[in-house]
């Protein structure tokens, strides 16, 4: 098992580990790549970062019930998507209007990678304003779907995707609008600043009572 | 048997999966001054002093490289007739640092054309070597790659603790 056979390889640092994959002695591609890859130095903020990882207890972090949320903005509030609900996120497509049907939530229909999906503004639902104000660059369709019911949501800014624990979760309601409370079940504390926790059930009603 | 395979220079092992705990970042080790040579140090590993084997320097090709794909493999090395420390976990864990851990593969470790192994004076540990689309490789016993007192010695647990 010498690396005689694959000559062309003059910027290793080192003979690579990693052999032909058949019998003709041919290399794979894609695996050179990823060889090379992987021949790096690795970073000191990675091995630092890995090194306090590993301190930290197995379960340390993990007591205590969570919730998975994705943070989206809509306007200028922060809200929480429970994750279970969440499908994907996608940049903004062209949305289609449906004749008799279409109004301030029910904007049309999308097509997502060849789906069909019914897309609401969450601004008009929540009462926030409309899409046309506002930096649209950060504008994406968050999928969402619920009991068979699929959705894409536009929404101003989607964050991250998060577990936080629920006692973060709080039902003071006081920083949504009006509108908005009517689709929440409290308030979750995160780095990014307070948001308001989706309640599925309703938002799902909601958006159901915008295609009447 | 199902096992992680990594390399050590040119040549290609493979440990039972079912003796690793946790395959981790090549993360440095805190040195332990006189220890056995391939012992490179130990690490805080979840709150455990875990010593680490370089397999590079146990195998005499030197110090393992400083490479992305450095993995450490956390080893258990409990069971097998062995009984380490049961009150506490620190000594039944072995890290042992490996190159291009990339790769998980179910082997036949009594295949046919498979052989036995070479003893190898002052390595304990190598096993059988088999064959796979990629080549040879050996198997490796973690739990007789190293004495048990020069484990014992650096994480500081005595015999008498068991």
């Amino acid at each position: 098992m010498t690396r005689s056979d694959q000559p062309n390889e003059p910027s290793r640092r080192h003979p690579s580990p990693r052999e032909p994959a058949d019998a003709n002695g041919e290399s794979r591609p894609d695996d050179d790549f990823v060889s090379r890859l992987l021949d790096r130095p690795p970073p000191d903020t990675y091995l630092d970062a890995w090194t306090r990882s590993l301190q930290r207890r197995l379960g340390e972090d993990e007591r205590g019930d969570r919730i998975s949320v994705g943070l989206f903005r809509v306007a200028e509030e922060l809200f929480a998507m429970p994750t279970r609900v969440v499908l994907e996120v996608q940049h903004p497509s062209p949305v289609r209007s449906v004749p008799g049907r279409s109004s301030d939530v029910f904007r049309g229909l999308v097509s997502l990678r060849g789906e069909i999906h019914l897309c609401a503004s969450l601004r008009a639902l929540f009462g926030l304003g409309d899409e046309d104000g506002g930096d649209g660059e950060l504008r994406r369709l968050l999928v969402v779907e619920r009991a068979g019911e699929r959705w894409a949501l536009v929404v101003d800014e989607v964050l991250d995707f998060e577990r936080y624990r629920t006692e973060a979760v709080s039902s003071a309601q006081v920083t949504v609008s009006k509108s908005a409370v009517h689709f929440t079940e409290g308030v979750l504390q995160t780095p990014s600043g307070t948001a308001a926790v989706i309640d599925p059930r309703r938002l799902f009603e909601g958006l159901a009572r915008s295609l009447a | 048997m199902r096992a992680v395979i990594f390399h050590v220079g040119e040549e290609r092992f493979a440990i039972d999966t079912s003796s690793i705990t946790e395959v981790i970042p090549g993360i440095p080790a805190r040195p332990v001054p006189a220890a056995h040579a391939a012992l490179i140090g130990v690490i805080d590993y979840r709150g455990r002093v875990v010593p680490v084997l370089d397999l590079c320097r146990l195998f005499g090709r030197g110090d393992c490289p400083s490479r992305l794909s450095n993995r450490i493999l956390v080893c258990t090395l409990a069971g097998e007739g062995r009984q380490w420390g049961e009150a506490d976990d620190a000594e039944r864990f072995l890290g042992v640092l490996a190159e291009d851990v990339t790769r998980i593969a179910t082997l036949d470790p009594d295949a046919p054309g498979s052989h036995p192994g070479v003893q190898t004076p002052g390595v304990d540990g190598l096993g059988r070597i088999l064959h796979d689309e990629d080549g040879l490789l050996q198997l490796v016993e973690v739990g007789d790659l190293v004495p048990d007192d020069v484990l014992d010695a650096v994480t500081r647990r005595g015999k008498e603790a068991s």
